[in-house]
């Protein structure tokens, strides 16, 4: 019973790394460290009268504080580095304890009498902590969290926690605010490592340094890892794993005549060696028991659109679809004014002044590193210009760093490269670009009870994402995994995602690259879709007779500098356009000398 | 191709379920039949496999010569007596889920190291489960009114800190004293600085270093500065190897005193080539002959290295193979035999045991020592059964300036 109630409390702390690993693709190796905070905490704190639920509670809250803190300073990293800085915390929580005995109590560690009883003196209540008590204690927590993650998982939470697993700088684009979700997931991770900790410590009366070496770090993070990604029945599968592997181990030695003492170190390493590998096979098979349970359907790659499936959603919440939000016709929805960007040295933009309103097409030209693209970056927010201000809808914009903001505020941006969100369907990726319209707050929270508000913002979003798929003449791949798109569509696709966030004005970076000469007809017809719709299209492109089917209005930066601007028909008229640019093009078109 | 890629996974998903079938038969295998009398060793396997070795061959071997007699009599029927070695790698929690296991298994008695010692009390109490330290000395845990069922049979620090104290006050040190921060290393600090107080010895400088420290050099210079004239350490024995190495190797032939890990064959191993780096080294350890002569201690030690082999240590003296005398692995040895005792007067595990072995029942211990508790006292090993040794080479023997030392003999360690 003990050690049963142990494994639940540790299956919490997985739980907790679930969050960054399994469904945020972060690697985290340092949950032990948030163990440990909560062991110590709640014993230090229990010492010294706090009541233990009190205790555990306020052990939780510094643990979350010291997560959040943590992902401050390693968010930002990725891979290896990631993984190898949160090593890093786990091995100074452990150093700190082995060297500090005030804090750990030494080898001995720091005890706590055994069981342990909860004293209500108000109510008069005492309830002892008997094994079967943590037990229950630690089921219901665990429950509790195998709901969250199920359901949470299906809602607002999981499409932005697939964002930021299968393409966080794609995410960021799309106006879900990367480093704040990966800061959030953790704290809550840190929190729950802490709850864990302090069960694991109360249960056994004793915390000391050797409980929470960086093994339990890594340990915990293997069992994350043998459960799969994203699913709320992994960490149970995992730590459930680990805790039979060294028992199997045992049983193999015996088998074998060996000594278990001897041979449990090198035969755990084998057996864990042989889950990880099974992993893939045992995953995909329980992922097929858990799809075929009454209630349940499994996609893989991600969160579930409802089931009444995008066309039904769009046909039923038609109505209540927002259009491109504070579009007013004609009225401008993005202006770049003096804007002026150097690159080590380099002038890549020199007082460029541009604006986009709403309804038109408004095409960015000019020779490769005449500064286009960063004219794009510059209004997107993930790049801050040396002088010079951006507005969007004559507001001051929010300060640049990241484009999540700029998203909310109204500018949407497709990168120039096919970019995907790993292979979550296609509407699913429209889905989560139509998250940048929720404007509910907790619609998280809201979601795991399933409130009129959740219901609400769900059906939008499913309207949205149709509406979507719809301008891009891609309802009919709503299901499909983006990776078996042909490459058009997936370019379109972009276009789909961008469009979902609601931004007014969308910046487009090459869209036709690659595209044939039909593919490129129906990328014209989506533009004008969404000019008609009020929006406002920057758009980078090469294409010049692409440009000049949808262009209102082009600009031609050349060196950092506007050099023209006006109608297609203008820009074409222009001498300093022929020039820099044009020459070549019009000399096909127009069966002209480039350069007479 | 893709067959091809998955094809590794099927042998790995059926040594996964293999596995996982074995530990049904674990289970099963590591149920204690009815008559069996069992002894719970909850031992460091994993992570000071030296101590875990001499505590789990001193049990196994008193369980095999209890059974070839017959096994332990009580109740009205004889009693095999079994051996359940449990590892705790170090940590408190691991020897509490050992204790409970104990509990569950209705032991005997549950024999641990230390680590743990003042956690497990909240279970061995209830269940009046007596359990017995057999290697850490810390003054920290034991308590007759606060730890009833906790016992230690095992030289305990303050009187070999006191001796060593009266030992060397003769001399007027200096003392550059050095811990570790292990447990071990902290009860060590805590009780040689009354002992210095009360002799009114210097101490000059005083540094805990890291029990992984690979250099202590530092600590060691610092000491020579302050004007040291005797280095001190009490710490794991590769801190020992460390000071000792840090010493001799600029040339500081300063005597260097450790305490009962020095003997640790590790510090050997580590300085195998420089064996002129013993010469005034010293330890001091519980002794392992008693008053009545080696002959107690020379037949545990045949029936031991009958049983194991003789611990070579994996140096050579005089052209023969060093061996490390089976001393410490006797406390668990003489744990097994004193319970054994206990038993057939008490009749039953539990409550009748643990009153029993409070003061009704006293054994001979493995080198002849009476081996026995009072009712108000938890310590098994005599304040004045402490020595000093000093090395010779690789190998040590009692030294020649002390009482209570001098008369001891010599332990051969050379085959």
């Amino acid at each position: 019973m003990n050690t049963f109630a142990n494994d639940l409390y540790l299956l919490v702390a997985a739980f907790g790394l679930a969050l960054p690993v399994s469904y945020a693709g972060l690697p985290v190796l340092g949950q032990g460290a948030f163990v440990a905070v909560g062991a110590f905490g709640t014993l230090m704190l229990a010492v010294h009268g706090v009541p233990l639920l009190v205790a555990v509670l306020c052990a939780s809250a510094m643990a979350a504080i010291a997560g959040y803190v943590l992902g401050f300073a390693t968010t930002r990293l990725a891979g290896a580095s990631l993984a190898l800085g949160t090593w890093g915390v786990a091995w100074l929580a452990y150093v700190v304890l082995v060297q500090f005995p005030s804090v750990s109590g030494g080898s001995q560690g720091r005890t706590h009498t055994t069981p342990a009883r909860l004293v209500s003196p108000s109510l008069g209540v005492v309830v002892t902590l008997h094994a079967w008590v943590h037990v229950l204690a630690a089921a219901v927590i665990c429950a509790a969290l195998a709901f969250v993650l199920w359901r949470g998982g299906r809602g607002p939470w999981g499409l932005d926690w697939a964002a930021l697993r299968t393409g966080p700088v794609l995410a960021d684009s799309l106006g879900v605010p990367v480093q704040r979700r990966r800061r959030a997931l953790l704290a809550a991770s840190a929190a729950l490592g802490a709850v864990g900790g302090a069960g694991t410590a109360l249960l056994a009366g004793v915390a000391a340094p050797a409980d929470y070496s960086p093994l339990l770090s890594l340990q915990l993070f293997v069992a994350v890892l043998i459960g799969g990604t994203a699913t709320w029945w992994g960490p149970a599968i995992g730590v459930g794993l680990l805790a039979a592997v060294p028992s199997a181990a045992d049983g193999l030695a015996n088998a074998f005549s060996i000594d278990p003492l001897r041979a449990r170190g090198v035969l755990t390493a084998v057996l864990l060696v042989a889950a990880l590998a099974a992993r893939e096979p045992v995953t995909r098979l329980l992922q097929r028991v858990v799809a075929s349970l009454p209630g349940h359907s499994f996609r893989v790659g991600g969160p579930l659109l409802p089931d009444q499936g995008v066309a039904g959603a769009y046909r039923s919440a038609r109505g209540e679809q927002r259009g491109p939000t504070d579009a007013n016709e004609g009225g401008v929805l993005l202006a770049l004014t003096g804007v002026a960007v150097r690159y080590a040295g380099v002038q890549a933009l020199a007082g460029v002044d541009i604006d986009l309103r709403a309804g038109e097409v408004h095409a960015l030209v000019g020779p490769n590193g005449s500064g286009k693209s960063t004219v794009l970056r510059v209004a997107s927010g993930v790049l801050t210009p040396a002088a010079g201000r951006v507005s969007i809808n004559d507001r001051p914009v929010p300060a640049p760093g990241a484009a999540a903001r700029r998203v909310v505020a109204g500018v949407a941006r497709t990168l120039q490269r096919t970019a995907l969100l790993g292979t979550l369907p296609t509407a699913t990726q429209c889905a989560i670009g139509a998250r940048a319209q929720d404007r509910e707050p907790f619609l998280g929270v809201r979601h795991l009870v399933a409130t009129p508000v959740a219901r609400d913002a769900q059906r939008r979003r499913d309207a949205i994402t149709a509406g979507a798929l719809e301008l891009t003449g891609l309802t009919g791949e709503s299901d499909l995994a983006a990776d078996r798109l042909d490459s058009a569509s997936q370019r379109l696709l972009q276009i789909a995602r961008a469009v979902a966030t609601g931004a007014p004005a969308v910046l487009l970076d090459e869209p036709a690259a690659g595209m044939s000469a039909g593919q490129r007809r129906r990328l014209v017809g989506t533009l004008r879709s969404l000019t008609d719709s009020g929006r406002g299209v920057l758009l980078v492109e090469h294409d010049m007779s692409l440009i000049g089917q949808v262009a209102d209005r082009v600009t031609v930066l050349d060196a950092g500098r506007v050099i023209a601007s006006g109608t297609y028909a203008e820009i074409q008229r222009d001498p300093a356009v022929r020039r820099a640019y044009l020459g070549e093009v019009l000399d096909a078109d127009a069966q002209e000398p480039a350069h007479s | 191709m893709s067959q091809l890629l998955r094809m590794p996974r099927i042998p790995a998903t059926a040594a996964l379920t293999l596995s996982l079938a074995a530990t049904g038969l674990v289970a099963c295998s590591s149920t204690p039949r009815g008559d069996d009398v069992t002894f719970v060793v909850s031992a460091p396997v994993s992570t000071s496999p030296w101590i875990a070795e001499f505590e789990r061959n001193g049990a196994e071997l008193a369980a095999a010569q209890l059974n070839a007699a017959g096994g332990v009599t009580f109740g009205g029927h004889a009693h095999h007596v079994r051996i359940d070695v449990r590892d705790n790698g170090g940590s408190p929690q691991q020897v509490v889920a050992d204790a409970r296991a104990a509990v569950s298994e209705h032991a005997a008695a549950l024999i641990i190291d230390g680590v743990g010692a003042k956690a497990v009390a909240d279970v061995t109490d209830p269940a009046h489960l007596p359990v017995f330290v057999v290697f850490d000395g810390g003054a920290s845990f034991i308590d007759a009114k606060e730890r009833p069922t906790l016992f230690r049979l095992a030289p305990a620090d303050q009187p070999m800190t006191l001796r060593l104290a009266d030992y060397l006050a003769a001399q007027h040190p200096k003392i550059g004293l050095i811990t570790d921060d292990t447990g071990f290393g902290t009860d060590g600090a805590a009780s040689l600085r009354p002992a210095f107080a009360r002799d009114k010895i210097a101490v000059v400088s005083q540094s805990t270093v890291p029990a992984s420290a690979a250099d202590v050099s530092t600590q060691v210079l610092a000491a020579r500065r302050a004007g040291a004239t005797t280095l001190l350490v009490w710490a794991g024995a590769p801190i020992v190897a460390a000071v000792i190495q840090a010493a001799r190797s600029t040339g500081w032939n300063v005597p260097v005193w450790a305490g009962p890990s020095g003997e640790d064959p590790l510090v050997r191993q580590r300085l195998a080539t420089h064996v002129n780096w013993f010469d005034n080294v010293g330890f001091v350890s519980f002794r392992i002959t008693a008053e009545v002569g080696p002959k107690p201690f020379a037949a545990y030690r045949k029936a031991y290295e009958q049983k194991y082999g003789a611990d070579k240590i994996g140096v050579k003296q005089g052209g023969k193979d060093v061996v490390q005398p089976p001393d410490w692995s006797m406390f668990s040895y003489d744990t097994v035999k004193l319970v054994a005792a206990a038993l057939a007067k008490a009749g039953d595990v539990g409550a009748p045991l643990l009153s029993t072995l409070e003061g009704k029942v006293v054994i001979t211990g493995a080198n002849g020592d009476e081996r026995g508790y009072l009712a108000s006292t938890r310590e098994g090993v005599s304040p004045d059964d402490m020595y000093f040794a000093r090395f010779h080479g690789f190998t040590f023997a009692p030294a020649t300036d002390d009482l209570l030392s001098q008369n001891l003999p010599a332990v051969p360690q050379t085959e």
